[in-house]
């Protein structure tokens, strides 16, 4: 148990003296970093069933994915581009119905 | 409605339209509805389609064509769908190529495509057990006969057996 212990330390010791110095010479200073991180949608499907654009694109009338061009949900769980399914309900007033399933359309509470 | 006129009316497809029927054909391409063709032509807001009779249907062996011409708007706005030429003879489509389907005029939805079209077009030939023109053929067809869209009838919509 004691020879272990020593051999550890022995070995520990012999790192501690071979890289400070190496360590020196090659020191980087970070000047910034860029996080990268992914996101997606957590629809059903892969594709709004409007314009047929997948979810993690945006709609036709945008450029940029994400906060800009959301995603909707309906009472009945269908999701849509924001714009795709606001455009289909203000032409079909007074009693607009989901795309996809017919039943009226509710907007869903968050 | 306006803007889908029978014939030369049509404004052209806006970009989001003409966008979404790029994907459709692409989409048709790789996987065609059975027993259809699309006529391929330079224009993607006017599709010819040929429509092959299903075997054992009364329409076994038979070739019609449709015509599918689509609105600025599409899909908020239903294509205007109608047979060319010699229309099959069924209870639900008149001797002018227009087509009694709800899907096409009330009943539209923009979650529905030309392959969706299609699909239900042949579902209605090959449950007809009779071959005959409607009632009241004679009668709606001349009232068309200024080139009136099938869109701009008031349709009654009373069997979906057929």
């Amino acid at each position: 148990m004691h020879w272990i212990k020593k051999n550890t330390k022995k070995a520990h010791n012999t790192t501690e003296q071979n890289y400070p110095q190496q360590r020196r010479s090659d020191r980087h200073e970070k000047l910034k970093w860029h996080a990268v991180a992914s996101w997606t949608w957590d629809a059903h499907d892969d594709a709004c069933g409007i314009c047929r654009m997948a979810f993690d694109g945006c709609c036709p009338d945008c450029k940029m994915p994400g906060d800009d061009c959301p995603l909707m949900w309906g009472a009945c769980n269908h999701a849509f581009h924001l714009h795709c399914i606001l455009k289909w309900v203000n032409s079909q007033s007074p009693r607009p119905q989901c795309p996809m399933c017919r039943r009226d359309w509710k907007f869903r509470a968050e | 409605m306006s803007s889908s006129g029978y014939g030369q009316k049509e404004k052209v497809l806006s970009r989001i339209a003409a966008n979404r029927l790029q994907k459709e054909l692409t989409e048709w391409q790789v996987n065609p509805p059975c027993g259809f063709r699309h006529r391929v032509t330079d224009s993607l807001q006017r599709w010819i389609i040929e429509v092959h009779g299903a075997p054992n249907t009364l329409y076994e062996g038979e070739e019609f064509h449709l015509q599918v011409d689509f609105p600025e708007h599409y899909p908020m706005e239903a294509p205007q769908v109608v047979f060319m030429q010699i229309p099959p003879l069924h209870p639900h489509i008149y001797s002018n190529g227009h087509i009694c389907l709800d899907i096409l005029y009330d009943s539209w939805s923009p979650a529905m495509t030309v392959s969706s079209i299609c699909i239900s077009i042949l579902s209605m030939l090959s449950s007809s057990t009779v071959k005959a023109r409607p009632p009241d053929d004679d009668q709606y067809v001349r009232n068309c006969r200024n080139g009136r869209s099938p869109k701009e009838t008031r349709w009654w919509f009373h069997d979906d057996k057929v």
